[in-house]
């Protein structure tokens, strides 16, 4: 099967270049697999990978112009491009800096415990349905920029820097839910861009857990947010003049 | 020859925030002109050899290489749990503390797996050593009583639950009953997995983006992408460590009043699939510090034991990954089968699981992939109080995103033992320190579980021992000689040019299938020989010629590969001689010429030490009160 790949090192190259690869097919094969097939058989890739399986969120890529773990996206047998994550500063290669994305959410959980937590706390009952069962699936979100990279209101250039993104919105949503989180999650919801969003559910479509419910989760805070009255969008930032 | 540049000294010893600190680099700039060391812009001799760096006296070709210094009271190598747990408690003493580690921070190593990791803690502060969950048959029980002391009498402090919440973790679903969902072993004196410790509990929930969110929101200085490749010894005392940037090739030594080393397992030498070993421990953990102080003559101990359970080993690019493939814990063995569909393990109360499915295997009746099966076919395998939730959620994934349904009657999931953890680590004493002043562990005081809590329990007493050292240990004056010939070497790994190279994944394979080959399901003397042998040949013959194809600084593949291949080949020499010298099978470790447990003889450590180039094996008493 023919894989191309996006090479780059900004160190050497003046723009990133696509080459081509001929390896063979296998059973089940993941997008991880032909790149390591690639950096075997044929010449080094920079690519970084860890946990094998989508926890850790170090693999994701482009392949076929779509965003997800290469660990577990599964490629056909035919031609295969991948390329590194879009929207993000290439190290080499594969290889992107997702540290200013990461370094943003977590900034998120500034907030997050104001008071002294109690073991009788932890013990107390959760509401099964309408806390736990909303909260248990937005844990494995694990960064991995996929639906960052997908999002058209994250890429839009009218409205730069408007929406935080589905990965940011999905750990206020996390908050939200979390029984002891001491933060008002839905003025910082707002205030990052809940409004922003466009609501075309490209992050439910790429995010490699599946059980995250993005859209769900985002009416769930619009409707807090207009009970409150917080309906605006964010405004862009202007430079002067 | 050494040029050291003191510019930036002032940004960086004013507690400058982590995106400060990335940015402003080291506080100290150094240069060094290497002799020989084979930058290819600078030398055309492609078959010299570095000797040490410094040794302006060689041929006469230099090339200079720059480094930067970063200071601090206490470096702690790894930003997994042990290492929070240090750097939380040398933090909390008013310590400078310097994290690095070898991966992006949060996404490193196994805490940097967002998944259900175990949790685990007692109802009631243990009244002594006896009743502490991780007082294992071969532990420093001076070091257990220490740590156990350290945390003292307060339940609270013992709440692993607790602290997870309070540093950030969201909730565990409670039941009607009043128990944790997924709870585990809730031993109690009446009996279970943890009445031996008083009653432990465990909980398969805690996701640990949230404690390193927290960890962040702290004056603790982290740098990440960074990997360590020796401690930075000068006269005899630890004063911190070198490395390289992986994603820019920058040199990087760390000068630090203590060292603490929490860079986890060496599990990589388990065999080869698609994309990984067998076992779910990541690419990152190569022990890359337990060999660097094996190197520098500290013993390494508990080599021969592995903690390891079944995961699906098909399709084999999923395999051995937890949130990938789909397996069995300890307490998940209803669904395991042999090959004729029986559940053997319905019959077994074993504590340790790795026996009776061993024997099985063995007895001829495991699958053509070398393992047994798992069988979730019967709804009650998609209840998630049944099926720990990281495998359920497989069973889904496969379905969409592979075809691939294992509900479907008939359907045998090929699952084999992975490891999860590697015993091997650098030997310490009941303070934490190894033999070598100002280098501190967390793991190498004897066969121990090495659950998470425990980890970063012994992490927190760790940053405490360090601090202490610290506070009467000056390191302003070093000799750089050491780190620089640490340099000169990986430098030299880089550059080196062969003909017939042979490139480091090719080296790493051979070692990892050499290794699995002749350990699972059991070993014996002669496949140990054999595995020795064969390694002895990939050093001898193998490594000299070990060459890297990109000879780029900027992240490569390659050239990790290749340094780590040293403290590999060291861990699983270490691993074959010590299961080699132990003439017995004891929990997870199992050799059929010598099948059963031996007390008398072998309740005792082994341990490796380096010694005139040769390892050197030993028995160590376990150190009781």
């Amino acid at each position: 099967m023919k894989v191309t790949i996006q090479k780059y090192d900004p160190a050497v190259d003046a723009l990133p270049y696509t080459k081509d690869y001929d390896i063979p097919y296998t059973e089940n094969m993941t997008a991880l697999k032909a790149i390591l097939d690639v950096h075997e058989k044929c010449e080094p890739i920079a690519f970084d990978y860890s946990c094998r399986g989508r926890v850790c969120g170090r693999c994701s890529v482009m392949v076929n112009g779509t965003a997800g773990t290469a660990c577990t996206t599964a490629i056909p047998d035919k031609a295969v491009t991948i390329e590194p994550l879009r929207g993000f500063r290439i190290v080499k290669d594969l290889v992107v800096d997702k540290t200013e994305f990461h370094d943003r959410i977590s900034a998120l959980e500034l907030r997050s415990r104001a008071t002294e937590i109690s073991y009788e706390d932890v013990l107390a009952p959760v509401d099964y349905d309408n806390v736990f069962m909303k909260l248990d699936p937005l844990e494995w979100c694990a960064r991995c920029g996929s639906c960052q990279a997908m999002c058209p209101a994250v890429h839009d250039a009218s409205s730069k820097d408007t929406y935080l993104g589905p990965a940011g919105m999905i750990a206020i949503g996390l908050r939200f839910f979390d029984p002891y989180d001491t933060g008002d999650r839905i003025s910082q919801a707002v205030q990052e861009g809940l409004w922003n969003c466009i609501m075309c559910g490209m992050c439910d479509e790429v995010c490699p857990a599946l059980e995250i419910e993005h859209i769900a989760t985002w009416t769930k805070l619009r409707e807090e947010a207009t009970a409150r009255n917080l309906t605006q969008k964010k405004a862009p930032l202007l430079p002067f003049g | 020859m050494l040029k050291r540049d003191e510019r930036c000294k002032a940004s960086a010893s004013q507690g400058v925030s982590r995106r400060q600190f990335l940015k402003a680099g080291g506080i100290l700039t150094g240069a060094a002109m290497f002799i020989g060391a084979g930058l290819t812009a600078c030398s055309n001799d492609s078959t010299s050899q570095s000797s040490g760096g410094t040794n302006t006296q060689a041929n006469g070709k230099e090339t200079l290489i720059s480094y930067s210094v970063y200071d601090t009271d206490i470096l702690i190598i790894g930003t997994g749990f042990g290492g929070i747990g240090a750097a939380l408690e040398a933090n909390a003493k008013g310590a400078k503390v310097l994290m690095v580690d070898k991966g992006p921070f949060e996404f490193s190593g196994a805490a940097g797996m967002n998944w259900d990791q175990e949790v685990t803690w007692p109802n009631t502060a243990p009244e002594g050593i006896t009743k502490c969950s991780f007082n294992d048959v071969l532990a420093n029980q001076k070091l257990v009583s220490n740590v156990h002391q350290f945390l003292g009498k307060d339940a609270e402090a013992w709440n692993a639950a607790l602290w997870w919440v309070r540093m950030g973790n969201t909730t565990w679903n409670r039941l009607s009953n009043g128990n944790f969902e997924n709870l585990i072993s809730a031993g109690s004196d009446e009996g279970g997995v943890g009445a031996e410790a008083g009653g432990v509990n465990l909980v398969q929930r805690g996701f640990s983006r949230h404690i390193q969110d927290t960890l962040k929101t702290q004056p603790i200085t982290i740098i990440d992408n960074t990997m360590i490749t020796d401690i930075f010894l000068d006269n005899g005392k630890c004063v911190g460590a070198v490395g390289y940037q992986v994603q820019t090739g920058e040199y990087r030594v760390f000068r630090s009043k203590a060292t603490i080393a929490t860079a986890g397992a060496c599990c990589q030498m388990y065999g080869w699939l698609d994309v990984h070993p067998i076992g779910m421990n990541t690419p990152d953990n190569t022990g890359d510090v337990d060999a660097a102080a094996y190197r520098h003559g500290v013993p390494l101990v508990s080599n021969e034991f592995f903690g390891v359970d079944l995961i699906s080993v098909h399709p084999s690019s999923l395999g051995a990954s937890f949130n990938a493939g789909i397996g069995a814990d300890g307490n998940h063995m209803q669904f395991v089968c042999d090959k004729d569909g029986e559940f053997f393990m319905r019959e077994t109360n074993a504590y340790d699981v790795s026996r009776p499915i061993r024997d099985r295997i063995l007895a001829g009746k495991g699958g053509e992939h070398g393992g047994v099966f798992i069988d979730l076919t019967s709804p009650e395998a998609l209840d998630r109080t049944k099926l720990r939730p990281c495998y359920l959620r497989n069973v889904y994934m496969w379905k969409e995103k592979f075809n691939i349904d294992v509900t479907q009657s008939g359907y045998r999931i090929p699952v084999s033992l992975e490891c999860f953890e590697h015993g091997g680590a650098f030997v310490i004493d009941e303070n934490c320190s190894s033999s070598i002043p100002g280098l501190f562990g967390t793991r190498g005081y004897g066969l121990v579980k090495g659950h998470i809590t425990q980890q970063t329990f012994v992490g927190a007493f760790a940053g405490l021992k360090a601090y202490e050292y610290a506070q009467d240990n000056d390191v302003k004056k070093v000799d750089w000689t050491a780190a620089e010939a640490e340099i000169s070497r990986i430098d030299e790994i880089r550059t080196r040019e062969v003909s017939a190279g042979i490139r480091p994944f090719e080296i790493r394979h051979k070692i990892q299938n050499n290794f699995y080959d002749n350990w699972e399901p059991a070993t014996d003397a002669a496949k140990l020989q054999k595995a020795i042998a064969e390694l002895e040949r990939i050093k001898k013959e193998d490594l000299p010629k070990q060459y890297v194809a990109d000879k780029s600084a900027t992240f490569n593949r390659d050239w990790k590969d290749a340094i780590e291949n040293y403290n590999l080949i060291d861990m699983t020499e270490a691993t074959l001689r010590s299961a080699l010298m132990r003439e017995e099978s004891r929990l997870t470790f199992y050799r059929t010429d010598f099948p059963e447990q031996d007390d008398k003889n072998w309740h005792v450590n082994i341990y490796c030490k380096l010694n005139n180039g040769n390892m050197e094996l030993s028995k160590s008493e376990q150190v009781l009160v």
